[in-house]
């Protein structure tokens, strides 16, 4: 019964305490099944990369680099490496906003068809042209060139967005999620 | 004589002025060179100096942190020089007043100290020039052809009069995408729920406010199933466009697209284009999704603007 109150107390006193500094936590969507995972992040997440088996993001508390398929953290806290001087974004994705209207159409290098969405794109990104992940201000798609088909990855905003290895991962402006394609 | 002034520059001394429950406002003290600036009652609003300006004006970042009246101060020791009322109440999101951080683009006609940002320029072009271009680059076009894909160029930017350093059909860069040529385009507008629109302006660092029925009907925004529009201003990154240095460079991706168009079609397109077509042509990219408005008036304009084309520079040499 002690032993019982002084863990309730515990777990109470760490969930009233404000978060410290430190590395992400991942939580995954189901203990059953890693196909989502989600890190809470500190500040701005100025840079959402993945490479190899690995994710990796800066926010306020510094350089995180997770397992991406776990979500688990492999090293946090270092200094953010600086972004390469010559970053152009994605070249084999093009979004235009006709007309400077409400909405964006989406364009794939080489693809003759395009994707028309709902609202403005804030980033996007691309697996060779075969996979292409776009955030917007309420929703993270997913757009399957070869098939025309779009799959609705969150109902959820996101304005950085990742792609490789079979896995999607955006920030939706308090946690980097993590999701298998 | 030192007084208090909007955003806009207007004096304000003694007015009653309102304000939103955490919601910054930009304010303004002409001549506050040794004077002390903020409201009399800490607890109910806070001030942040923004720095003085070439006009004398210091700019401060004002924001309510209770619903109360306060008075905001110009003194010098306990000499009131000037002051305004300050009516803190719920925050309203509606306006472009509520864009706080919305400013004018500074001397060199740009937004931002960015080596990349390149002032906003409108670039037309003659549809002669778009024309001679498509000829040099697709060996398979008919001057037909590159006349009826020069009115799909037209119609899209409003002969050009909507066309911005020869970036043809408005491409964007990305949230990130800073270290390429790129320019700001004002009024930037998009659909949301209503909560999610909020969230977007809180976010916006004030770039942002949701428009008024009064500012829809103005520009001929359109909101319908209870979505709310909210309008961004430059320097948001939602207003950040890319920039091109020539015609050639800007006409690339259009160009290119039409390629992939003409191979996704190949026994259709590009015949349908060369035989001058417009709304053949306007139904196949309609089918390539490559608009989404109506395609009966897509087709319209484009024959529209062949004809003219057609006016412009007499029949096609056989």
């Amino acid at each position: 019964m002690i032993v019982a109150r002084v863990a309730l107390f515990a777990a109470l006193l760490f969930a009233a305490c404000p978060r410290a500094p430190g590395p992400p936590t991942a939580t995954p969507a189901s203990a059953a099944s890693a196909t989502e995972w989600r890190a809470a992040t500190r500040g701005e997440v100025t840079s959402l990369v993945i490479a190899g088996e690995e994710l990796s993001f800066c926010d306020e508390a510094g350089f995180h680099r997770l397992a991406l398929r776990t979500g688990v953290v492999v090293a946090a806290g270092g200094a953010c490496p600086a972004p390469p001087a010559t970053a152009a974004g994605t070249p084999e994705v093009t979004v235009r906003t006709p007309e400077l209207g409400p909405d964006d159409i989406v364009e794939i290098a080489g693809e003759g068809t395009s994707f028309p969405i709902e609202g403005h794109a804030r980033d996007w990104a691309s697996e060779a042209g075969k996979v292409v992940i776009v955030g917007t201000g309420s929703e993270v798609l997913e757009l399957l060139p070869a098939t025309g088909q779009r799959v609705r990855l969150s109902e959820s905003g996101a304005s950085r967005v990742a792609v490789g290895g079979g896995w999607a991962a955006w920030w939706d402006g308090a946690a980097v999620v993590g999701r298998r394609l | 004589m030192a007084h208090f002034v909007n955003s806009k520059g207007t004096r304000i001394s003694n007015a009653i002025i309102k304000g939103g429950l955490e919601q910054p406002m930009t304010i303004g003290v002409y001549g506050a060179a040794g004077l002390s600036v903020g409201p009399n009652d800490a607890s109910v609003a806070s001030i942040t100096s923004q720095g003085a300006d070439q006009n004398q004006i210091t700019w401060y970042r004002l924001t309510g942190k209770r619903i109360a009246n306060v008075m905001v101060e110009a003194k010098m020791g306990a000499s009131v020089w000037d002051y305004f009322q300050l009516v803190v109440g719920e925050a309203s999101y509606y306006g472009p007043d509520v864009a706080w951080a919305k400013k004018p683009p500074n001397k060199d006609g740009r937004y931002t100290d960015n080596p990349n940002e390149v002032v906003t320029k409108n670039t037309k072009p003659a549809p002669g020039d778009v024309i001679k271009l498509l000829l040099a680059s697709w060996s398979a076009l008919t001057e037909t052809g590159a006349r009826v894909l020069t009115a799909q160029f037209m119609h899209e930017t409003g002969e050009g009069v909507h066309c911005y350093n020869w970036n043809l059909g408005n491409v964007k860069c990305a949230e990130h995408e800073t270290s390429v040529p790129h320019m700001y385009l004002r009024d930037v507008w998009e659909r949301f729920s209503p909560s999610a629109a909020v969230q977007m302006v809180k976010s916006s660092n004030g770039l942002a406010y949701l428009a008024t029925e009064e500012e829809c009907k103005k520009h001929g925004w359109t909101h319908t199933g209870g979505k709310v529009i909210a309008v961004f201003e430059p320097p948001s990154y939602v207003c950040r466009f890319r920039a091109y240095a020539s015609l050639a460079e800007g006409a690339q991706r259009w160009m290119d697209h039409h390629r992939s168009v003409a191979k996704k079609f190949p026994d259709e397109y590009l015949d349908t284009v060369n035989s001058g077509d417009c709304a053949e042509t306007a139904h196949i990219l309609k089918r390539a999704q490559y608009y989404s408005g109506d395609e009966g008036v897509y087709a319209h304009n484009m024959t529209e603007m062949k004809a003219k084309i057609d006016r412009l520079l007499g029949p096609v040499k056989p």
